[in-house]
């Protein structure tokens, strides 16, 4: 009881450092979420689940997509409504996605209810995948609030999944980030067919290894804890389909609409049509579940197509095919989904992929130097984007040497960390 | 053996943690960073405001990032990893194997033209108010060490701020058209620029100033009247290694010979010296700061004067920041008296109020290029 108390404190102020104010968004959806779902439990009622539901929907919606519903509106309907000042609260997607699965577990009787407030609240808000995932089921680790053990070899094992993770994001996503930010700031004009590729294949990257390794680092903290998290990725670019990839990519995610929207719509169990509108409300939902625009609504849609298109057409062709061609095949509708995932507007997006499918023999001078800067990072990221060290990681020479490899990688991120605090005086003048 | 290897590893990580938590609440703190030339970081207020508006947790990251253990050797570590990997750019600087130079993001196809005509009706006025009081006015433009380099940059990084020349030619077009005169030292410190500037840091070195310091001279006497030109001196190198500006971004690590120049003459011009009001020591080149530009002169003072006891001798008033340091330790042997303001530190007067106290023969603004359309410090001559 001891450990939940101290870890629920230091999650609460963990989140209230960063959000002093909206904390209490999160501590009402506790609260909320306590209550319903002792009443859910006891009254079995699908009306009541369903105003549980709503009002977690409501507040996400409220704070996440209010200010898009009135642009919508003001644009396609004409009105006249004023945009609210509306600050989202850090990671209530992800902890509103939690809450609705613990009610809606209590609803299918997968799950008793939990009394002690503290352990609920513990589950919500547990600091290490509060912010970015993945998203953990409450049955998956209901019996570990109340019992688990702490291990050497389970911390050991956490600490280095966690210095993994941040190396990840901190050694490999920050750099492609850098090329990124800057070549997705360029208007369309100033792009060419190389550089176009280049910075999208350096968002793939970015992302990737953004979002694993944030998912790492809460895995490992997790082990530290004694809690083991499902897996979020595995390899997504290895894919040789687009199916293949949503089974790698924010796996907690695509198995949460599984389970939660799609097959409570009728999944595949039902006639054609209706199984191809369950799909494209899925993963438009996906989308839009990521962001607040219309690009992330044709993010999600776009996947969703894809994955039809190889489902009713493409599969039996695709397992025929060489394994190379495949790759590619995924990859590069992957890297163009990233493009319009990335970008700021549909136009910019249309404009951006047009030139990725506009071959030209420049090269500009930009692309050169972000050739020379971080080329070694490029291939490096190439590297980590495969199984390759996880194989190697088994071979007892890097096992002995595991201690040093992590201690060295986590020296090299406080190292990259620091470097991100020097700031020179501007008018270095003296 | 993999019980020994899992304590082994939670022991380090433990302790790493410790150390840095510990050791950073623990240190003493510093208040200035050497080689950032900034003010660190103090720590924040703490009050229900800054708790709940977020300025307390921002300020609590900046502070630890600034005052960490360590962070001065880590900073420096980093530094020499990416030196060691070759990186064409390493904090901002770009490093190539013969000179470091300012690395620009990015390259504007304009400038701000606002500016400039505010700059130049700045300084339209000030030649005004000089010549109603009988002083001559002279501009000198001086090429920071970046554009003078320019041609050693690697080709895929951007060689300029600007995609071309235009702020300058511009500049100097618009206080032809406002008669305003001037010396554009592009001109002459471009037929040997390397022989003219520090490789490490973004000034010229002795020879740019003596280069400038001849330029002057020999203007002043085409045009307004007579002062002798020095040209009795022997340059030689000052035998410590110059720490240049943007070898101290990359924390002196940057392998190279590049060194402060002084001179030896037969000629001496004894003179006495204040700083600020207050009597300082006699020299022009400072002993103690014998591996940084602030050798010359002992750096950027706010008010400088110089009285040589000539009065057969101009006056003269220059005004500028740390490009009329070295050219001061030579300017002073043509004149009977010479001041220089630097208004980044100046604030007592107005440059028009200064004027009225002390009126010299000639006033020099003295300004690197990529100053010239600054209208702060040295540029707001309001």
């Amino acid at each position: 009881m001891l450990r939940n108390v101290v870890l629920l404190l230091f999650s609460l102020v963990f989140y209230f450092y960063g959000e002093p104010k909206l904390i209490l968004v999160m501590l009402s959806s506790i609260l909320i979420n306590y209550f319903f779902g002792i009443i859910i439990h006891k009254k079995r009622s699908r009306v009541i689940l369903l105003s549980c539901v709503v009002i977690n929907l409501a507040v996400l919606g409220f704070y996440k997509y209010f200010n898009f519903f009135i642009t919508v509106s003001n644009e396609v309907l004409h009105t006249n409504y004023v945009l609210l000042n509306v600050v989202m609260p850090i990671g209530i997607s992800f902890y509103t996605f939690q809450a609705l699965s613990y009610v809606i577990d209590v609803y299918r009787q997968e799950v008793e209810p939990q009394y002690n407030l503290a352990k609920l609240a513990l589950y919500i808000s547990m600091f290490p995948q509060l912010i970015a995932g993945p998203i953990v089921r409450y049955k998956d680790i209901n019996a570990l609030l109340s019992a688990r053990q702490h291990t050497f070899s389970e911390f050991a094992t956490g600490i280095d999944r966690f210095i993994f993770g941040l190396s990840k994001k901190v050694l490999l996503s920050n750099v492609f980030a850098v090329i990124a930010d800057a070549v997705f700031a360029l208007p369309s004009s100033k792009l060419s067919f190389f550089l176009a590729w280049f910075g999208a294949i350096s968002y793939s990257l970015q992302i990737y290894f953004d979002f694993s390794g944030y998912s790492d680092m809460a895995i490992g903290l997790g082990k530290m804890f004694g809690f083991t998290f499902m897996e979020n990725f595995n390899y997504p670019y290895i894919s040789k389909s687009i199916t293949e990839f949503w089974r790698r990519w924010h796996i907690s995610l695509s198995t949460w609409f599984r389970d939660y929207v799609y097959i409570p719509l009728g999944g595949n169990r039902c006639n054609a049509v209706r199984h191809v509108i369950n799909i494209l409300v899925v993963w438009t939902l996906t989308g839009f579940w990521h962001g607040a625009n219309y690009t992330f609504l044709f993010w999600g849609l776009y996947f969703g197509v894809l994955l039809l298109i190889e489902k009713l057409v493409l599969k039996k062709y695709l397992d025929r095919l060489p394994a190379a061609v495949t790759h590619l095949y995924a990859l590069i509708f992957i890297v163009v989904g990233w493009v319009i995932f990335r970008s700021d507007s549909f136009t910019y997006a249309i404009q951006y992929i047009a030139t990725m499918f506009t071959p030209q023999l420049y090269v500009d001078r930009v692309l050169m130097e972000y050739i020379q800067r971080y080329g070694l990072y490029l291939v490096l990221g190439f590297i980590f984007s495969t199984p390759l060290f996880k194989i190697l990681a088994k071979k007892k020479a890097v096992v002995v040497c595991m201690p040093l490899i992590t201690t060295g990688l986590f020296l090299l991120c406080i190292l990259s960390l620091m470097s991100n605090s020097y700031n020179p005086f501007i008018y270095f003048r003296f | 053996m993999k019980n020994k290897l899992d304590k082994l590893k939670i022991q380090i990580f433990i302790g790493i943690l410790i150390i840095f938590s510990l050791g950073t609440i623990l240190k003493p703190k510093l208040e200035t960073s050497f080689y950032e030339n900034r003010a660190l970081a103090k720590f924040p207020a703490f009050t229900a405001e800054t708790v709940f508006n977020g300025k307390f947790s921002a300020g609590i990251e900046t502070y630890v990032s600034d005052h960490i253990i360590g962070r001065n050797r880590l900073l420096k570590l980093n530094t020499a990893k990416e030196l060691r990997l070759g990186s064409p750019v390493v904090n901002g600087v770009v490093v190539t194997d013969n000179c470091l130079l300012p690395y620009h993001k990015s390259a504007a196809d304009t400038y701000d033209v606002a500016k400039m005509a505010e700059e130049v009706a700045m300084l339209d006025a000030l030649n005004r108010y000089c010549a109603q009081k009988g002083t001559h006015f002279l501009y000198v433009g001086i090429p920071e060490q970046g554009t003078a380099m320019r041609d050693a940059y690697p080709s895929y990084l951007i060689p300029s701020g600007y995609v071309d020349d235009s702020m300058s030619v511009d500049f100097f077009r618009q206080l032809s058209d406002h008669s305003i005169d001037y010396i554009e030292m592009k001109d002459y410190l471009s037929a040997d620029y390397p022989h003219f500037y520090s490789t490490t840091d973004h000034h010229y070195n002795l020879y740019g100033a003596y280069e400038t310091y001849c330029r002057i001279v020999d203007y002043i006497n085409a045009e307004y009247f007579t002062v002798p030109r020095f040209t009795d001196l022997t340059i030689t190198p000052v035998q410590n290694v110059l720490l240049g500006s943007r070898n101290r971004k990359l924390f002196g690590l940057y392998p190279n010979n590049d060194r402060l120049y002084t001179y030896q003459t037969t000629e001496e011009v004894p003179f006495t010296r204040f700083d600020n009001g207050e009597a300082v020591k006699s020299t022009v080149f400072d002993q103690a700061n014998a591996n940084s530009y602030s050798y010359y002169m002992g750096g950027d003072k706010a008010e400088t004067i110089i009285r040589t006891n000539r009065p057969e001798l101009p006056d003269v008033l220059i005004v500028g920041d740390s490009f009329t340091n070295a050219l001061e330790t030579l300017m002073y042997r043509s004149f009977d008296e010479m001041r220089s303001l630097d208004f980044r530190y100046y604030d007592a007067q107005s440059i028009y109020a200064y004027l009225e106290s002390y009126t010299p023969d000639i006033v020099i603004i003295v300004r690197d290029d990529l100053s010239y359309i600054h209208t702060e410090g040295n540029g707001n001559l309001k």
